[in-house]
């Protein structure tokens, strides 16, 4: 869903917003917030976090607007906020899981949490298609943050490898490079579904 | 084989839509003779096509309407805690201006203290910049991290080099 706003109107929307006017700031946040919300969803993985990671998001956009000179159009210079946002917020989410395991781990002996699911070497082969979307979440969970990066943006959020190119501040052929490893190391994941 | 190797690289091009024709002709010519790529082409097909329907939830506006209320006060908390928005921009519209006079302090400063022998080297205008430039927009890509194997490593470069002569 993107924005309904000629760039010239949204360029005055933006104006407003840097004189500190709330009520544009308001509107920017209903143009874009959809979107945002979709970025952050198939970044983080529920809803309930991803409207965390989009509230911190406009709160950066809301300090630092007047960083925004029009280089970029806003939302290529938004997508690249949420995705921080969201990639800080897995960081965040990924060391107290770890401190979690570490104190499940003091208590009982072996410890009962795995530090990762090996997908692998699960032995079920694909039941439903339910449970193969479950298992490519999973996977794509085990991407590198620039494959997972690229490759939500790309395939889950449409957007043209041009665009991710500026959000993720790189060249296109290091995006392709990126959406090349990420999409074959689902498919090494996710191997014994197919057979 | 050889050709199944090298074509490996246009397969996820060839799904993406982003191959020459010359590129297509080449891939529809060795898919019909080899059905291990078929096989691998129809794999990425599958996993392409359930990320790209995954369902992505359209809340209602009750949800939007705890969103924004939830945004406004996070809102309000930095403005009282650092002034109204509007005193804000007068400190952000002239960085220029901020970064000389900011330079001409510490460059006083660093006459005195250091006469002349700071070591690091880096002026401070740009560090000045630099700071500003890590608190908008703190980068979280960093490349080299995502190379965690030598594998890693040589498999980035060779497909840089393949993608160069593409
Ligand atoms: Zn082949």
């Amino acid at each position: 869903m993107e924005p309904e706003l000629s760039l010239s109107d949204e360029w005055v929307l933006i104006a407003k917003v840097k004189e500190g006017r709330r009520s544009s700031f308001d509107t920017l946040v209903s143009l874009y917030q959809h979107r945002g919300l979709s970025i952050a969803y198939t970044m983080v993985g529920n809803v309930e976090d991803a409207q965390d990671v989009l509230q911190e998001a406009f709160v950066k956009v809301y300090i630092s607007i007047n960083d925004f000179k029009g280089k970029a159009k806003f939302g290529t210079w938004f997508y690249r906020i949420v995705v921080n946002c969201a990639l800080d917020f897995l960081r965040r989410r990924k060391r107290s899981a770890k401190v979690f395991i570490d104190i499940m781990a003091d208590k009982d002996e072996g410890g009962i949490f795995p530090e990762a699911i090996d997908v692998s070497t699960e032995p079920r082969r694909v039941s439903s298609s339910r449970e193969f979307v479950y298992k490519l979440d999973e996977s794509i969970a085990t991407l590198s943050r620039m494959q997972r990066s690229c490759f939500i943006l790309r395939h889950q959020n449409r957007l043209a490898i041009q665009e991710i190119a500026k959000v993720l501040k790189c060249s296109p052929s290091t995006v392709k490079v990126h959406l090349f490893r990420a999409v074959w190391r689902l498919r090494k994941h996710l191997l014994h579904y197919f057979r | 084989m050889l050709e199944c190797f090298l074509l490996k690289r246009k397969l996820y091009d060839c799904l993406d839509n982003s191959l020459s024709e010359k590129d297509r002709m080449r891939i529809k010519k060795h898919l019909d003779v080899c059905p291990h790529c078929q096989e691998r082409l129809t794999q990425l097909k599958v996993i392409l096509d359930y990320a790209s329907s995954k369902h992505i939830p359209s809340p209602n506006n009750q949800f939007w309407y705890t969103f924004n209320a939830g945004l406004a006060r996070r809102l309000d908390t930095i403005v009282s805690e650092s002034g109204t928005m509007t005193q804000k921009p007068k400190v952000y519209r002239k960085p220029a201006l901020v970064n000389a006079v900011l330079c001409v302090f510490f460059l006083a400063i660093g006459i005195f203290l250091f006469k002349f022998s700071h070591p690091t080297g880096m002026p401070l205008g740009r560090q000045v910049n630099v700071l500003v430039e890590e608190f908008t927009s703190s980068d979280e890509f960093s490349e080299a991290s995502e190379l965690n194997h030598e594998d890693d490593y040589l498999e980035e470069m060779d497909l840089l080099m393949q993608l160069e002569l593409a």
